[in-house]
């Protein structure tokens, strides 16, 4: 399988920072005792292969959330290397350049769904206009080129053609997470992140999402980062996935073998308490 | 093909802080395109080997030596997890005795899902998923329907033709017959037949007699987590 | 006026604008904070771009001030008395003579040169502001090029109205990096900013912003290519004193509701008319 991205011991501290926040922080608790900083992120390492689907399975607090906005580039790491494997870049620490290329380099590979539309969508612009913000800004300067991929994906996603030009307010819940889908994946990004995309919404509803966006990754060969506290989801998206609790990978392996066979104390809770 | 050594599983259950031995010391040879049947009372053992084989179980000891087309002589209890699911991906089916399938998925669907994976062309997968379907008796008019509102048997060929679809080098089978009537009996065992001249390797957790006498080369008997000799 | 120092702000003063003077010619379009001072003309009439004509202006050079086009506004009148009074340097409205001109509002019809520089009153230096009204977060956005409100703002307009609905201080994207403000200027100038002859510089006095777009640097309005920019249109009508049906006209609504059009560059259609330009009748 063709690598595409290696993230390398991305960590992240919040507050002042000390030498001994890693080494103090994990078994208890992620505040450091000495100069009370909260490790978020610590020593995260993974690599994520072409087609592949990776969960991030943690409660919330677990710093998975943390983990997605730096994989994001929406946060500043406190360490840690993000080595991209794809022309043109290949080799590039998109945590190495300035938050100018970042954007660029982020809009060409990454799309990302938020659990809360609000994150993902800019309400005071159009449904249409929000899907069509990447590619305007990929440089497509054509309204008639840009209005028949959005309409195209409008039908993939079922969303209402015809509310195309409304506010996303105006949606229901489910139909503002597929208005996210289809904006995360307007110019076919080679990654997708999805942050508890499907938390808050109904059971059926869910299920409804799920299998739609499953379809579409098949279609476009998309990898994807899936974080979730949701067992359900993980199990059904994921290939892979890493266990985290207070900051940390505590496990990593197959999907089914977390979910059956887990090893760590924690995980065993986690899967014997929800399933 | 494969080579499994001194395999044990224990199950460590932190909470509980109980330790349950599964497995000891189970080994066993299998040449490629032959096909081993693993049999014993329930709870010696038997599906837990074909999970440590397929990766869902992590061994606590042992090794099982298998020639990948991918990357020639690996041990399976040992590969990263990148690694062994592209091994699953490309070369091992497994049907276990439940079938898992995403819940609004179609039969058909679901059966192809596995050549999607594998970058088959949509409409290919589909059409591949057809035939193995139509050979393991599935009509035509359950193609679309979900997979949980087949009856039982039904569910279990299902199972199977995900198994099987992608024509894997390894496929692990457990208890593939069990609630089969005889004529979905015999269209499982004529299907198994002919992959088997296919030199596939196979290893099957089965009671069922027939199926034992026509696809046998070699027999485990599993007593109590250990081989029964 | 021996009291004051010559262009009325001290040499200090006059050194740190400079200095952000280059800054910004070196950076085209980006809005360059500075220490805006008080001059004695009130804020939002020139503030800025008057502190830029002080800080460059020197004894040779000759002054021209415009506003919307005409010489012989109180704003301009006003503005070159002030420089004359502190300075004592010639005043012109002859847009070939002058040196530096001070405009608010609009570019000269005749086509500037190389050893002139056009100074902008500007009003509000953020074209961000229409989308965003954080301060910290158009800065942000200028910085990553975060364009996309901005341009989804045009792509909604398309979508409503079929058009953009700017007219005066339509943006514009400089030497390919930064959305800027080009002013109130009326859309026919946005086009003579493109790979200009001349410098161009911009003072916010009331926001404390100083930007330049260098002489031969691009400048492209923002626009999609199936709904492409448009200058006003005044096709079928003509100045009512020069004739020209070549500049940007004003509209004059007489008694009785008639209405008539004027250059609104008063020194062009005077020229025009005294080399015996005429209205074709």
């Amino acid at each position: 399988m063709e690598l595409l991205l290696k993230v390398e011991s991305l960590t992240k501290v919040f507050g002042r920072g000390c030498e001994q926040c890693l080494s103090l922080t994990g078994k208890d608790g992620n505040r450091c005792p000495i100069c009370g900083s909260i490790v978020a992120c610590a020593d995260v390492s993974f690599e994520l292969h072409r087609g592949e689907w990776l969960g991030i399975l943690g409660e919330s607090g677990s710093g998975k959330s943390t983990l997605l906005r730096l994989l994001n580039l929406e946060l500043e790491p406190t360490k840690g290397r993000m080595l991209v494997n794809l022309e043109p870049y290949t080799g590039l620490d998109l945590l190495s350049i300035s938050p100018y290329s970042r954007r660029l380099i982020r809009q060409e590979l990454f799309g990302i769904v938020y659990q809360n539309p609000i994150h993902g969508l800019r309400m005071e612009v159009s449904a249409g206009g929000n899907v069509a913000e990447r590619l305007i800004l990929m440089g497509e300067r054509r309204v008639e080129k840009i209005r028949e991929r959005v309409l195209a994906l409008f039908r993939r996603l079922e969303l209402p053609e015809d509310r195309m030009d409304e506010l996303p307010s105006s949606f229901s819940g489910g139909m503002q997470q597929r208005l996210q889908i289809a904006k995360a994946i307007v110019n076919n990004p080679p990654i997708l992140l999805l942050d508890e995309f499907t938390t808050g919404l109904d059971p059926s509803v869910q299920a409804g999402v799920l299998e739609l966006l499953k379809e579409i990754m098949f279609e476009l060969g998309i990898s994807a980062i899936v974080v979730s506290h949701d067992i359900g989801v993980i199990n059904f998206m994921t290939h892979r996935v890493l266990v985290m609790n207070r900051g940390r990978v505590v496990e990593h392996g197959l999907t089914d073998q977390i979910l059956e066979d887990p090893q760590d104390p924690y995980t065993q809770t986690l899967v014997h308490s929800k399933l | 093909m494969l080579k499994v050594r001194s395999l044990s599983k224990d199950f460590k259950l932190h909470n509980a802080g109980k330790e349950v031995c599964v497995l000891r010391d189970v080994s066993f040879e299998l040449p490629q395109g032959k096909t081993l049947f693993l049999l014993g009372p329930n709870g010696s053992g038997k599906s837990t080997v074909l999970k440590c084989l397929y990766g869902t179980y992590k061994p606590t000891g042992g090794s099982a030596l298998y020639r990948s087309s991918l990357w020639g002589e690996v041990d399976l209890f040992r590969l990263q997890s990148v690694q062994m699911h592209q091994i699953r991906l490309k070369e091992i089916g497994y049907a276990s005795q439940f079938l898992q399938v995403l819940p609004r998925l179609s039969t058909l669907q679901a059966v192809a899902e596995p050549l999607l994976y594998l970058g088959v062309d949509k409409k290919k997968a589909l059409s591949m998923a057809e035939g193995v379907l139509l050979k393991l008796g599935i009509e035509r008019e359950l193609f679309d329907q979900y997979p949980r509102l087949l009856s039982g048997g039904q569910q279990q060929r299902v199972n199977i033709a995900r198994a099987i679809v992608k024509s894997p080098r390894l496929l692990l089978l457990d208890e593939p017959t069990a609630s089969l009537d005889e004529h979905s009996k015999k269209l499982v065992i004529e299907t198994l037949q002919e992959l088997k001249c296919r030199e596939m390797t196979m290893v099957v957790v089965s009671h069922d007699r027939e199926l034992i006498d026509v696809l046998s080369d070699l027999e485990l008997r599993m007593g109590d987590g250990h081989v029964d000799f | 006026m021996e009291r004051y120092n010559f262009g009325f702000l001290d040499e200090e003063a006059k050194r740190e604008i400079r200095r952000k003077i280059l800054k910004a010619v070196a950076i085209p379009g980006y809005q360059v904070p500075f220490a805006s001072r008080e001059v004695p003309l009130l804020k939002g009439w020139g503030t800025g771009g008057l502190q830029i004509t002080l800080s460059l202006i020197g004894k040779e050079d000759i002054l021209k001030a415009i506003d919307q086009g005409c010489d012989y506004s109180l704003n301009a009148m006003n503005i070159k008395r002030f420089v004359r009074a502190v300075t004592g340097v010639e005043t012109t409205t002859d847009t070939r003579r002058a040196t530096l001109i001070q405009t608010r509002h609009r570019i000269p019809e005749e086509e500037l040169r190389e050893d002139q520089i056009l100074i902008f009153q500007v009003p509000y230096p953020e074209p961000l502001r229409w989308v965003k009204a954080s301060e910290r977060e158009t800065r942000r956005m200028h910085a990553e090029a975060d364009y996309g409100l901005m341009w989804l703002s045009l792509y909604e307009d398309m979508v409503r109205y079929k058009e953009v609905t700017i007219g005066a201080r339509y943006p514009v994207l400089v030497n390919r990096r930064y959305i800027m403000d080009p002013s109130p200027i009326p859309r026919w100038d946005v086009p003579k900013l493109h790979m200009s002859k001349h410098l161009n510089l911009f003072g916010a006095g009331r926001e404390k912003k100083i930007y330049a777009v260098p002489p031969h640097t691009s400048v492209e309005p923002l626009e999609f290519e199936d709904y492409p920019f448009r200058v006003e249109d005044f096709s079928g009508k003509a100045c009512a004193l020069c004739g020209s049906s070549e500049s940007f006209l004003d509209e004059i609504v007489e008694d009785g509701g008639r209405r008539t059009y004027v250059c609104s560059d008063t020194d062009y259609c005077t020229r025009r008319r005294q080399s015996g330009a005429t209205v074709k009748s």
